[in-house]
């Protein structure tokens, strides 16, 4: 059997890496992504006061600390046994909006976006957010700096510090949200909705009026059917804060709806001795391997599975464009509700039109009289010893566990994170574009580009794991032969 | 007066890669001085371009990883140093080179001149708020250097804390 290994991520030996194996055809047999599991977080936790957990798991990641901020939050409502007033229900997913504007415009013009804006063929050095700016002008580029730096501004105002908010507490928010503020937040989500729209036209002018593109959109390299995972509103609309979770089987109809609480009577995971990882599957359905279809339990929780899992969007320009894209798909509705999209390039669309729905709920969060509400918190009376919070992050469905004694004190706690739910479907994208570029034994051109095309679409999450000071970051693909003997390195030194 | 950015970067709960955070800590419980910053950021490319904004000079310390490094060694780099940095290729964000060049070229102020500290770690993937044996004995070094530093580019007219 040959291996192939691709590396783009690795700090040492042996994690974060991309491995292809191919078999004695020199076909690919199978592939999967090793991400690095950062140990003890179990042991690191357990002992201290349950209160202090917003503040410690947003530590985990550098990239969406806000969401584990309100799932670790959501968390302590029900430990404490305590149901936040609207107020203040309100003023957290306003700030979770405002996150959720910042996070996508950052994805789709530094990681998605330049696939396509600069082009997929495009050397990588180009192939990045300046390559973007030089395409569409300077004059973007300041207003995506601007957009990031203004949300950021709301996350202070609302949460207390821009980065790593602290306002959350249990049953509701540590301060009101001035008139003055208000006014602001109000003038930004405006900012907001005008600069999604734009961003959706760029999508549609760079991307979907160009027939190369659209035809790698809609090409078979990257199309999976399997369910999708989303958290939806009483309406069965997308709602990142709050609602229950609805699963959509690859046919489209509803698998299952539940409470979030209730995720392990739904939700198992299954470990290999060749990972780190571990792979969440459907439990009533099955682990029946690396596989799409009725009868494999995989599902996946990204932007496009939120989409696919909703019946419309929850503001009338978000739905124009939620229409929009489906109708370009050709899915056809059944029940009042389209059928999924298994093109998972067209994630990239379906975070756009979030970005659109977060800055409107932030319009309708901002121009709601009861958000300036003094009120914002109900005073927790008891410990009850246990609480599962649950909200969208940007990259999939993000859960807190924790149970503590009677003081409050951790005793165990279980996350899992929004990248962990789609271990096993960027696995199967990984290995379609490397079996639609590896035929026998020859590796063709473009492995390398499609390859990373298959993963970052999911907006996996590395972050925690690569800041750091590094030197190069070559991204490399090992091709091992039957007996494991190297016999040929691709290797790209950015 | 330069206006300096000291920014310590890495994840506090992480063991070693919170050295970098540490080193901040110390720096800023040395200095009270209103033309230099001290901050601690937790993510690279854009999150870090934020933190710079507005400065004429920034020191960046950070843990690294070598191959075979030995735990605990200092070194001290320019920007020129890093063609990129990994968080370009795969993950969430853009190199160090990318994200000041996006500032520059969006209008804002970036510092003209940057330097970054690596210490090297030992340990980056066990939850711990404690640095290891070796890198934890860099961090005066390192203090101590950046201290000396800062004294040279405001030709010794830095206001310290007393004691």
């Amino acid at each position: 059997m040959r291996r192939v290994t691709i590396d783009p991520i690795s700090r040492l030996e042996g994690h974060g890496k991309i491995e292809i194996f191919l078999n004695e055809q020199g076909n690919v047999e199978n592939a999967y992504l090793q991400i690095p599991e950062l140990r003890g977080f179990e042991q690191f936790v357990v002992g201290r006061h349950v209160e202090d957990m917003p503040i410690i798991t947003q530590r985990i990641c550098g990239v969406c600390p806000e969401a584990h901020h309100l799932a670790a939050v959501k968390a302590l409502d029900g430990v404490f046994g305590v149901v936040p007033n609207s107020a203040a229900t309100k003023l957290r997913e306003l700030l979770y909006s405002a996150f959720f504007v910042a996070d996508h415009t950052t994805h789709f013009y530094a990681l998605g976006g330049p696939d396509f804006i600069v082009g997929p063929e495009a050397p990588p050095l180009e192939r990045n957010i300046l390559g973007v700016f030089h395409k569409v002008g300077l004059d973007v580029a300041k207003q995506v700096i601007a957009c990031r730096q203004r949300n950021h501004n709301v996350i202070k105002m609302i949460g207390g510090r821009g980065l790593h908010p602290t306002g959350g507490l249990p049953g509701g928010w540590s301060k009101p949200l001035s008139q003055e503020d208000r006014v602001d937040i109000e003038k930004i989500a405006k900012e907001n909705i005008e600069f999604a729209l734009f961003s959706l036209k760029t999508f549609d002018d760079i991307v979907l009026k160009n027939p190369t593109y659209l035809s790698l959109v809609t090409s078979e390299i990257y199309y999976h059917e399997t369910y999708y995972m989303g958290l939806v509103d009483a309406n069965n609309c997308v709602n990142f804060y709050d609602g229950n979770v609805r699963i959509i089987a690859p046919d489209g109809s509803e698998f299952a709806k539940y409470e979030a609480k209730d995720y392990a009577q739904h939700i198992a995971e299954i470990v290999f001795s060749w990972s780190y990882l571990k792979f969440p599957y459907l439990k009533q359905i099955g682990w029946k391997g690396f596989v799409g279809g009725m009868d494999s339990g995989v599902y996946c929780a990204t932007p496009l599975a939120r989409l696919n899992c909703s019946d419309k969007m929850a503001t009338p320009k978000a739905q124009e464009q939620f229409e929009s894209m489906y109708q370009t798909f050709g899915c056809k509705k059944v029940n009042g509700k389209y059928q999924p999209i298994h093109f998972r390039l067209a994630t990239h669309w379906a975070r756009l039109i979030e970005l659109l729905y977060a800055a409107e709920r932030m319009l309708e969060l901002a121009t709601d009289p009861e958000i300036i509400s003094p009120n914002v918190r109900v005073i927790p009376k008891e410990i009850v010893g246990e609480g599962i919070g649950c909200v969208e992050a940007p990259r999939g469905t993000l859960t807190h566990h924790y149970v503590t004694d009677k003081n409050g004190i951790v005793t165990k706690a279980n996350l899992i994170v929004g990248t962990t739910n789609n271990y096993a479907p960027i696995s199967m994208s990984i290995k379609k574009a490397a079996q639609k570029l590896i035929i026998n034994g020859n590796v063709q051109e473009g492995l390398l580009n499609k390859v990373e095309m298959a993963f970052r679409l999911y907006d996996p999450c590395f972050s925690c794991a690569t800041h750091n000071l590094p030197g190069k970051m070559p991204l490399e693909i090992d091709i091992h032969d039957a007996q494991g003997k190297v016999m040929q390195t691709l290797r790209r030194d950015l | 007066m330069k206006k300096i950015v000291v920014v310590g970067l890495g994840n506090p709960i992480i063991s070693d890669d919170g050295v970098g955070i540490k080193v901040a800590q110390a720096i800023s419980e040395t200095l009270q001085d209103e033309n230099i910053a001290v901050k601690e950021v937790y993510a690279g490319g854009l999150r870090l371009m934020d933190a710079l904004v507005g400065f004429d000079h920034a020191i960046i310390i950070d843990a690294m990883l070598h191959v075979k490094g030995t735990p605990g060694t200092i070194k001290k780099f320019g920007v020129q140093d890093f063609a990129a940095t990994r968080n370009i290729g795969s993950s969430h964000d853009m190199d160090l080179n990318s994200a000041i060049e996006l500032g520059r070229i969006s209008g804002l102020k970036m510092p003209q001149t940057l330097d970054i500290w690596g210490i090297e770690a030992f340990d980056i993937l066990s939850f711990s708020e404690n640095l290891t044996n070796q890198v934890s004995e860099a961090v005066p070094k390192v203090v101590s250097s950046i201290l000396h530093d800062i004294k040279a580019l405001t030709n010794d007219n830095v206001s310290l804390v007393r004691g």
